[in-house]
């Protein structure tokens, strides 16, 4: 429950001009970065981690929580605009997004992604005032057989992938699961290396985007007569970006849905935003009505990735704040501000330092509104990168995604694994291979793997997870979402009712 | 609007840029020297003005384990000392050796990347993976920590001593889970041994890291953890869900634990085993190279760093588990280092 005197003592600390000034400074610097093909969160964190360090410990700490927030947002930009997630937890917004753009709705998808975003913030956030403690509590719940159920239900997503072609969306999904088994395992076996130290912790994530997504997409468009739908006739209007907010953040439904997802799979340490937002966008699409137009520019599908991203956010502040545990390389960053400050998080850090709590919470209330206001100027400004002629445009994309795949590991071989992808992305996408498949079993793969290693050394019989509820009720839902579907379209069928399942 | 996107261009172009730069000049940019703090280099004509760009200090641990927050903890302080930005890179992967390639093949031997690393990663990554970089090849600033593993307990556990656990584990064979750590951390090894000697049959479950194995221990999915015992101290503290039983030191370990006992305490009387001391030496260095082109700025590094862990900073953030902290002299530290590797030499055939 709440301490009000505490709370109150943690708004004293938050409203001051320097703390204000902070947090807008933070959130633009983190929309910017975010939008930067291959420039994640937790790097534009580290780049402003140093100057925090002098700043008085309120201060520093919210300034780290304004980039994060912001840079969670900015990644959907050059996702609608680009096709290239800014951000890893930005790849389900490309689904939708770009073809939006490339329909010419490209203000209405940012106001979308803003306006979702929004929503799925505030949602967090408040899930994080209320129930930080219990959040905590139920994410130590989750041991390896529930992670590895949650992995299996963002696998299952390969199929829903597919787009219709199920046999190559498999064969996809389990070429990417075996790249996710290069690398040394936990036993210390070294495998599918080929004897190259750059592999050995498998293959890099920000390569695998940019190597996957945005490699084939300029590679396309150069084959493709420089067509991308982009128009020099495209015109920024703030009218469209504020309709797109306005559908973002009212489509209840999803909304809550996709935050409830968000806030879930933020608390589990490793799951990451980038996992809830293929989730949540996976479960809108089993909802929604019209099935066929998801992958094609349907709103929902933005709504329910950016909702979902900006809430997991909540539950990723909450397991750090109530246990100590960064789940992910961005709060592992916030982790080093709050440690600069002799603030060690850990299971008694809320207890003791509740006011300070209090105020990291609230900012992020006050950073979701500037948010809003900043993300609307500043998206609907950059949405002008679309009258860049492509002859301009496609060259500074290939050397944002050289900087982006160097900038996120610093390792000079990973550009060689970044280009190694994109020949084979774009070779796999002329076949019609759905290349988000390969991407999450390179990166879905490799976690299921080390959960499943860690149940068989829990467990002596495998049938002993049944004993578990939680393990159960993640079964069951796993089931129920993949079967459902059939089951309805079977039961209309036969009853003769016309409704589009598909 | 063709300036305003020429504009945002060149922002995101200066941004990345300086995300990949690790040489940040900052002798005329007050953002870059924070709060005019630049202590470094004395004063002198004939001394180098060193360090001028950012500092990196290159972990081969992945963020959220120990030596990660030893190293976000010193970050403020070296950088108070040394007067341009310190940073920390988590470069996991390949049981350490990708960060110690990357250290040696693609960073200059300039003093501007520390190497910050665990003792057992060097001897396992020499023993298992015949990497060639031995601990010879490095100047040790310091062993900063010796942290001995502990052998923890959920809170609810009935356990209540060490002697109880283990008398238990013998007799109830295959019914409880041990969760150690990889081979890279001293965790792997200790229990491995521990349940070699004593022939204790349990599940044994591994985790990549202390970040990961904490969480599981304080969810009671493992009945025992080893991590280490001063930082799980720090982390949990008295009342964080979690017991010590005891820790492979040969020592009572000072204000932390206090009901913890020896290993040795329990299992000499009881088994007639003796175990070495086993724990994690979380240590920083640079190449020889390094020091032996620069010397000054050696000089400039080593005293920075001495001015940082003695600083007030540092002592409050050790002032739950002071004796965590060590200050060892290089020589020291090659020692300590040597010694704890003929150790784990000794009982090799654990890694395999």
């Amino acid at each position: 429950m709440i301490d009000f005197a505490s709370l109150y003592q943690g708004i004293q600390t938050l409203f001051t001009g320097e703390m204000f000034l902070m947090m807008v400074f933070g959130v633009a610097f983190g929309i910017i970065c975010g939008a930067i093909p291959g420039f994640s969160s937790p790097m534009a964190m580290i780049v402003l981690l140093p100057y925090s360090y002098n700043l008085g410990p309120a201060v520093g700490v919210v300034l780290m929580g304004a980039v994060f927030l912001g840079s969670c947002f900015g990644g959907s930009i050059s996702a609608i605009l680009l096709g290239i997630p800014g951000t890893p937890q930005a790849i389900a917004t490309v689904f939708d997004g770009y073809p939006m753009a490339k329909e010419g709705k490209a203000n209405e998808a940012l106001g979308l992604a803003l306006g979702a975003s929004t929503f799925g913030s505030f949602l967090g956030t408040i899930a994080l005032l209320f129930i930080m403690k219990p959040l905590g509590d139920f994410a130590i719940k989750f041991g390896a057989t529930e992670m590895f159920m949650v992995i299996v239900m963002g696998l299952s997503i390969l199929g829903t992938l597919s787009s219709g072609n199920l046999i190559r969306g498999i064969i996809a999904g389990v070429f990417g699961i075996l790249l996710g088994t290069i690398g040394v395992t936990m036993q210390g076996v070294v495998r599918g290396t080929f004897g190259l130290v750059v592999l050995m912790d498998g293959i890099p994530q920000m390569a695998t985007l940019i190597g996957l997504i945005a490699i084939p997409e300029i590679l396309s468009l150069m084959n493709n007569n420089m067509n991308a739908g982009t128009s020099a006739s495209f015109r920024p209007s703030l009218r469209k970006v504020c309709a797109g907010i306005r559908i973002g953040c009212t489509s209840w439904l999803n909304n809550i849905r996709s935050s409830l997802i968000g806030i879930l799979i933020g608390i589990l340490p490793g799951a990451g935003g980038m996992f809830a937002t293929i989730v949540a966008y996976d479960q809108e699409k089993k909802a929604g009505k019209d099935k066929k137009t998801y992958g094609k520019g349907n709103p929902q599908g933005v709504v329910a990735a950016e909702t979902a991203n900006n809430a997991s956010q909540g539950g990723s502040y909450a397991i750090l704040m109530a246990l100590g545990i960064p789940g992910g390389s961005a709060t592992a960053v916030l982790y080093g501000a709050l440690l600069v400050h002799n603030y060690v998080p850990g299971p008694t850090f809320v207890n003791s330092h509740m006011d300070f709590c209090y105020t990291v919470i609230i900012s992020l209330f006050v950073c979701t509104l500037i948010m809003l206001v900043l993300g609307a100027l500043m998206s609907m400004n950059m949405a002008s990168v679309l009258r860049i002629p492509l002859k301009i445009l496609l060259p500074l994309l290939v050397v944002f995604a050289i900087i982006g795949t160097y900038a996120d590991t610093k390792v000079f071989g990973h550009l060689w694994v970044m280009v190694i992808l994109g020949i084979i992305g774009y070779y796999l996408k002329l076949k019609d291979f759905p290349l988000m498949s390969i991407i999450l079993g390179i990166i879905l793969g490799g976690m299921a793997e080390t959960y499943y290693v860690r149940m068989l050394q829990i467990f002596t019989s495998p049938l002993e997870v049944f004993s578990r509820p939680l393990f159960l009720v993640l079964f069951a839902i796993t089931i129920i979402g993949i079967f459902s579907p059939k089951v309805i379209e079977w039961y209309k069928k036969k009853n003769n009712l016309d409704i589009d399942i598909k | 609007m063709k300036k305003l996107v020429a504009l945002l261009l060149s922002c995101t172009m200066m941004i990345i840029l300086t995300a990949c730069n690790e040489k940040q000049p900052t002798s005329s940019s007050s953002a870059a020297s924070p709060a005019g703090t630049v202590t470094s280099a004395p004063s002198g004509s004939s001394v180098e003005k060193w360090p001028t760009d950012t500092v990196e200090i290159l972990s081969t641990y992945k963020e959220g384990g120990s030596l990660d927050i030893m190293l976000r903890a010193l970050a403020p302080c070296l950088q108070e000392e040394l007067g341009v930005p310190v940073i920390v890179t988590a470069m996991p992967g390949g049981n350490t050796i990708v960060a110690t390639e990357e250290y040696f093949n693609n960073r200059e031997a300039d003093g501007n990347t520390i190497y910050a690393t665990l003792e057992p990663a060097i001897s396992y990554m020499n023993i298992m993976l015949g990497n060639e970089h031995t601990y010879n090849e490095f100047d040790w600033i310091n062993v900063q920590e010796i942290d001995y593993v502990s052998i923890l307990v959920p809170e609810n556990s009935p356990f209540q001593t060490l002697e109880e656990l283990l008398a238990y584990t013998k007799e109830h064979p295959g019914e409880l889970s041990y969760g150690s750590m990889t081979m890279t951390s001293s965790s792997g090894p200790a229990f491995k041994l521990l349940i070699e000697q004593l022939g204790l049959d349990v599940k044994e479950v591994t985790y990549e890291s202390g970040a990961v194995l904490r969480p599981a221990v304080l969810g009671g999915e493992v009945d025992v953890a080893g991590v280490g015992a001063y930082a799980d101290w720090m982390y949990f503290g008295a009342e964080g869900g979690v017991r010590c039983l005891g820790y492979f030191s040969n020592n009572k370990l000072d204000g932390v634990w206090p009901d913890a006992v020896p290993l040795n305490d329990v299992t000499v009387p009881n088994y007639g085993v003796e175990f070495p001391e086993l724990g994690d030496q979380r240590l920083l260095g640079v190449s020889k190279e390094f020091k032996e082109k620069y010397p000054e700025r050696w000089e400039i590094l080593y005293d920075a760093y001495q001015r940082a862990i003695t600083s007030d900073a540092m002592k409050e953030y050790y002032s739950s588990a002071p004796s965590l902290l060590q200050n060892n002299t290089p020589e020291e530290s090659l020692d300590l280092i040597k010694s704890y590797d003929s150790v784990l030499s000794e009982y090799k055939y654990l890694f395999e």
